[in-house]
């Protein structure tokens, strides 16, 4: 049975209900205010999950990353690219640490998470492709 | 679709939801104090961001010299260019040097006591500055060698802060009508300040644009940047 309006909006719904729940209000109005209202169900879950998944790949990523991405994007180096962003201590802190210097940008593995929420706007995607 | 099948989706909805929920707070513990970590990694952000400012809204061209690694450190010291740091174009010829974490000598050492050794109070650390090129290392460049200052709070904006940045305003200029800088638009054409530097504070706190009027007449910006 292909994806109705009736059910793209039940699970709208649902999507948004877990969003305010467990992101917050402010971050459903923001991700609501991306969708079209006068759009088919099925477009405005479809727009709404493409929100949510940019905001978790943006929240995911340390600020650390962030901004090795944008240094890396208005930095040219005829050596190459920024590769990463490391914190360098004082001789005090590197005995309290153990070490002299610490990498900020370690990503944080996290991303696999968005990847789930590809798989569902494919899922998605597949159901309403079956005669929607 | 079938009951069964839309209800597995919402499963998978929560479950994705509740497990990226935990996962960004687990992203800010590590080895280190959080509070340390959150204020470099803000630094990091604030100069990415001041880096795409001067490229797109300046039309500035950045280049990163002596090394592929940009380093930040926990405290605050004269040049050392044995690290990489940012050199700034325009039209093709260099304007400055975007460094972090350096000290500048004071207006008041550089006037009254220059040739002396600096003390403790002479010199104050700046999270990201611009200055002028060619500097040599080892040396801290003063007062009037800096084009833009930039302090980086990824904490509450308190007023004993804003008491703060006042005060390095202060030592890095005089008040006065507003003077041309070396910008043609960002992050100013013309302070109130001779020498007519820039100064820029960005927040995580929202209350930090609070202080702009006291700003406006001193020559300082504040930016609210969330993190």
């Amino acid at each position: 049975m292909p994806l109705s309006n009736e059910e793209s909006v039940a699970l709208l719904q649902n999507a948004r209900m877990l969003t305010r729940e467990i992101l917050g209000a402010g971050v459903d109005d923001e991700l609501q205010g991306e969708v079209d209202p006068d759009a088919n169900g099925y477009e405005r879950l479809r727009i709404y999950l493409e929100a949510l998944r940019r905001r978790m790949i943006a929240q995911t990523r340390q600020p650390g990353q962030l901004a090795i991405e944008r240094l890396n994007e208005y930095v040219r180096s005829d050596e190459g690219h920024i590769e990463s962003i490391v914190l360098v201590f004082t001789p005090e802190e590197t005995e309290q640490f153990g070490m002299a210097e610490f990498p900020l940008s370690t990503g944080s593995g996290d991303i696999e998470d968005v990847s789930e929420l590809e798989e569902l706007l494919q899922l998605l995607q597949h159901e309403r492709g079956n005669g929607v | 679709m079938t009951t069964t099948k839309m209800a597995a989706i919402q499963r998978r909805m929560e479950a994705l939801l509740r497990r990226h929920a935990a996962a960004t707070a687990a992203t800010l513990t590590g080895l280190l104090p959080v509070r340390l970590t959150m204020g470099k990694l803000y630094e990091a952000l604030v100069l990415s961001r001041v880096a795409e400012d001067l490229a797109t809204k300046e039309g500035c061209t950045l280049k990163l010299v002596g090394g592929k690694v940009l380093y930040l450190k926990t405290k605050g010291g004269p040049l050392n260019r044995n690290y990489p740091y940012i050199q700034v174009y325009r039209k093709g010829a260099v304007i400055g040097e975007l460094w972090t974490d350096v000290e500048f000598l004071s207006m008041s050492y550089c006037r009254t006591r220059l040739g002396q050794t600096p003390k403790d109070g002479d010199y104050h650390e700046l999270d990201v500055v611009l200055i002028d090129p060619g500097l040599p290392t080892g040396i801290r460049p003063s007062y009037n060698q800096l084009t833009l200052a930039v302090e980086c709070k990824a904490t509450a904006y308190e007023k004993e802060l804003l008491r703060s940045i006042l005060g390095v305003r202060r030592e890095l200029s005089l008040l006065c009508d507003p003077n041309p800088t070396s910008f043609s638009r960002w992050p100013a054409t013309k302070v109130p300040a001779d020498p007519s530097s820039c100064i820029l504070v960005f927040s995580t706190d929202p209350k930090v644009t609070a202080y702009q009027p006291v700003g406006d007449f001193y020559g300082i910006e504040f930016v609210h940047e969330p993190m």
